[in-house]
């Protein structure tokens, strides 16, 4: 007669099994009386006493959670500092950029402004305006901007001026454009009036 | 809310140790308070001890094991989302569980496991064999079974935990499990000769 194997008493126990086995199993009372011993066998292995570990490892495992903490703690530290170097270079760099930038466009602008004033003198120079005659008033107007322009050109001619600030060279330049654009406008202007 | 933690009970039936772990102390070890964390400990190195020296071949073992388990408590109790005391034994047990089994599988602790039935019950090398006929209590056989087999009944068998989660924990199958409980349990009745039914 072929009885339960282990695997199908193990299986009975946890309510699961074969038709074939629970069939078995409730005809034969040898397998029946197999299943009752797994089933005290596991209540035995249950009830074996709880064992105590026969040193105190508490210190050991205080003082290892300790350290741990103390090296987070140190490596916590260090990352801090990493970050805030890093976020002041950051800003430093960040500001050098900005700085190197806004230096390169004011140098573009100047550029720009230079070469506005070159176009702005070749107009003047077109007109002619020596070969002109000026009325008193027009003669004072024309007189006063060129000696501004004189005076810008002057404050040009001096790097020491303008090298302590860079936006020194920018602003005469503007005014010179400025200047020139009404030094230019002013003989527009008369040589339209006479219909020349 | 207090929860009482049941940690042993001896061969009468008696409750031998009845520690109670509260909310507040779960609360307080999770901000890292150095003496809840002992009290964690007091609280459950006797369930740990036993379950480690019931799945580890040596008392040493079983030593580390417990130390491993709580140094992985206190580093890891913070991340633990239960407040019941219930669910803390089952998450520090299966801890324990798992350096038990992380120490089965180290090289030195390869498992000895026989590769045929009848070659003998899984003796450790160096480990007299089990003299043949001699009636073993049951502490002494289940000594004797491979640190897998043993794990293996002692997981399902006392703890209570399913074959998928056992498979889980080892890294293994289903299927694996089941057959190592079954040749637990058939070396076990071979050493323990004829058991008494009452």
């Amino acid at each position: 007669m072929i009885h339960c194997t282990t695997e199908d008493l193990l299986a009975l126990k946890a309510g699961e099994g074969s038709s074939w086995a629970r069939r078995h199993h409730g005809e034969c009372t040898e397998c029946q009386k197999e299943l009752d011993v797994l089933h005290q066998r596991v209540a035995r292995l249950k009830a074996l006493p709880t064992l105590n570990p026969p040193r105190d490892r508490w210190p050991v495992i205080r003082d290892r959670v300790v350290a741990e903490r103390r090296q987070q703690r140190t490596t916590h530290v260090r990352w801090a500092a990493v970050a805030i170097a890093a976020s002041l270079g950051g800003i430093i760099g960040t500001r050098v950029y900005d700085h190197r930038k806004m230096e390169a466009t004011r140098a573009v602008e100047v550029a720009a402004l230079i070469s506005h004033s070159q176009e702005l003198e070749a107009k003047l120079r077109a007109i002619d305006p020596e070969s002109r005659v000026l009325t008193g008033a027009t003669a004072g107007a024309v007189s006063e901007l060129e000696d501004r322009i004189a005076s810008i050109d002057a404050q040009l001619g001096q790097p020491v001026l303008t090298s302590g600030s860079p936006t020194r060279e920018q602003d005469l330049w503007r005014n010179r454009v400025e200047l020139m654009q009404g030094l230019v406008n002013v003989h527009v202007t008369r040589a339209a009036y006479l219909g020349m | 809310m207090r929860l009482a933690v049941y940690l042993s009970s001896d061969n009468m039936g008696t409750l031998a140790n009845i520690l109670s772990v509260d909310e507040l102390a779960i609360q307080r070890a999770k901000t890292g308070d150095a003496d809840a964390l002992e009290g964690l400990f007091r609280a459950y190195e006797g369930t740990v001890y036993s379950l480690a020296r019931r799945m580890c071949r040596t008392a040493e073992d079983a030593e580390d094991v417990l130390q491993e388990t709580f140094f992985e408590v206190c580093r890891s109790i913070s991340r633990f989302r239960g407040t019941e005391g219930g669910s803390l034994t089952a998450w520090i047990k299966r801890i324990a569980a798992s350096k038990a089994l992380i120490r089965h599988r180290s090289a030195k602790y390869r498992d000895t496991e026989p590769l045929d039935d009848e070659a003998g019950e899984g003796i450790a090398v160096g480990e007299a064999p089990p003299d043949v006929g001699l009636q073993l209590d049951l502490e002494a056989a289940l000594a004797r079974l491979s640190d897998t087999s043993r794990s293996v009944v002692w997981m399902h068998d006392v703890e209570g935990y399913t074959h998928e989660e056992i498979a889980e924990l080892m890294g293994k199958t289903v299927s694996f499990s089941k057959s190592q409980l079954a040749r637990a349990h058939t070396r076990l009745k071979k050493m323990l000769g004829k058991e008494l039914t009452q």
